[in-house]
């Protein structure tokens, strides 16, 4: 019981948090989102966004694959997210 | 036992008709087609002063980490963590999983990998990271963990849009965890260790994990995890037939909110672990439980001011979590210890920070004790080009 009382205290609290910060997102397509707001929107779930120049086209490659499977990012969202890295470099 | 030789003859399949597809493919170069090694890394260096003592160099870490891309759809990962910590230095493989792209839905893997057992070890623990220089009770890999921190075997993962949201999964067999089997040692008390190359019984482990991001900016993700594992070594009197049952519940919150000027993250993550000794002889006349439940739980809330005009304010990031860790009887600091922490980081470029935190634990039947931390913690990047804290973070 426990246990059902902390999920219920977690979710009680994060939940009407997160739903009113996110009540005035546009519901955008997922399919229609440019690599630069990918970029923006899921490198920050978990770290700081790096600076495209920060690493060069060909270690782009190489980081968005590892992200890839580290972050489960859809194959869609890799592939603008490198392409926007690389162009921008 | 079905469940292994499944998920293995998927594997195979798997492997063998992605290699059918590969040849028939006539490849166009692309820039991020180039294969080869990349060698990049992250490290840190721990100070702590508790009581009256000064400041004191605890802990430093180097971990460099290989990146190789052997083809468009083959890549290999690999961390090697060298660490200093009490005058003992060690040298772990952090993780070395080869990975297939099998489709725009399926990623194969093999080898070890940190464990996807909700979100912590696999996407928060690296120093540079975790908004704090400790991981929260029962959580780090150093001190007493609840859950597992890696695994040793195959695992199946991807990601993939549900209309306006986004759904990812990852499922696993694994050697998973052993638990230690010397009853005399009441500091182990049943300890579970995971990652192990070698597995203490005929028995894999097999775990999953599904994250769900409803919204469409990815700002939200809440993921289940679940492992079962047979964790005694075989034919061994007290723990042979024992066995875990472990679920976990992760939430992250993560948006830029132009009111405040800046991010808010919330990240919270409930592990729960519930071991079946086996309800034998010898755990009978022990006068133990047959089951033991461990717990651990955190939540934390930050801020960075990230769009904020004052350079030296946008590059500040506040923060404060709440952990607790239950033990059952028979284990080193039994009962419930409960730890808050505030922190104050201040990023000099995105992925190089100073941390300074305070955080008060309270284990029971013992003083509270109070601790200022401060660490520093970098990771690879090119250098010579301009920071991304020139100018306020836009458009998140």
């Amino acid at each position: 019981m426990k246990t059902f009382k902390k999920i219920k205290l977690i979710l009680l609290i994060a939940v009407p948090v997160s739903l009113i910060g996110s009540s005035c997102v546009t519901t955008n397509k997922i399919s229609n989102v440019t690599g630069a707001l990918l970029w923006s929107e899921n490198c920050i779930r978990c770290h700081n966004a790096p600076s495209p120049t920060d690493f060069t086209d060909i270690q782009w490659g190489k980081i968005g694959m590892h992200m890839k499977v580290r972050a489960n990012l859809t194959d869609d969202e890799t592939k603008k997210i490198v392409e926007f890295l690389q162009s921008a470099n | 036992m079905k469940t292994v030789l499944s998920l293995l003859l998927f594997f195979a399949l798997g492997l063998t008709q992605a290699v059918a597809q590969d040849t028939s493919k006539v490849k166009v170069p692309e820039k991020s087609a180039l294969s080869g090694f990349f060698l990049t890394g992250n490290g840190f260096i721990n100070f702590e002063k508790s009581g009256s003592s000064g400041f004191s160099l605890v802990h430093t870490s180097l971990s460099p980490i290989l990146l190789w891309k052997i083809s468009n759809n083959l890549f290999f990962e690999s961390e090697l963590e060298l660490s200093l910590e009490d005058g003992k230095t060690t040298a772990d493989l952090g993780y070395a999983t080869l990975h297939y792209v099998f489709n725009k839905y399926l990623i194969l893997g093999g080898g070890k990998f940190l464990s996807p057992f909700g979100t912590f070890q696999e996407r928060l623990h690296p120093a540079w990271v975790n908004k704090f220089s400790e991981a929260p009770l029962g959580f780090s890999h150093d001190g007493i963990i609840v859950g597992p921190m890696a695994e040793v075997g195959f695992e199946v993962r991807g990601g993939s849009p549900l209309g306006n949201s986004k759904i990812n999964y990852v499922a696993y067999v694994s050697n998973g965890p052993a638990i230690s089997s010397n009853p005399s040692d009441p500091m182990m008390g049943g300890m579970l260790e995971s990652g192990k190359f070698k597995d203490n019984n005929n028995d894999k482990a097999v775990g999953a994990r599904i994250g769900f991001l409803p919204f469409s900016n990815s700002s939200m993700e809440i993921g289940v995890s679940w492992q079962n594992a047979y964790v005694g070594e075989k034919g061994d009197s007290i723990y042979g037939k024992a066995k875990v049952a472990m679920h976990a519940i992760d939430f992250s919150y993560t948006k830029g909110i132009e009111k405040l000027k800046g991010i808010v993250e919330i990240k919270s993550q409930l592990n729960n672990v519930l071991l079946d000794k086996g309800n034998n002889q010898m755990v009978e006349m022990s006068s133990k439980n047959s089951y033991d439940v461990r717990q651990a739980w955190y939540s934390q809330i930050s801020f960075r001011p990230g769009m904020h005009e004052n350079k030296i304010i946008r590059n500040l990031e506040f923060a404060c979590r709440y952990s607790v860790l239950e033990l059952p009887q028979g284990n080193q600091n039994a009962g419930r210890s409960n730890q808050i922490s505030f922190g104050i980081n201040y990023w000099y470029n995105w992925s190089s920070v100073i941390k300074l935190a305070y955080q008060v634990t309270q284990i029971k039947g013992k003083e509270n004790e109070g601790l200022f931390l401060i660490q520093l913690a970098v990771c690879d990047r090119k250098t010579g080009k301009k920071k991304i804290s020139k100018k306020p973070i836009e458009n998140i």
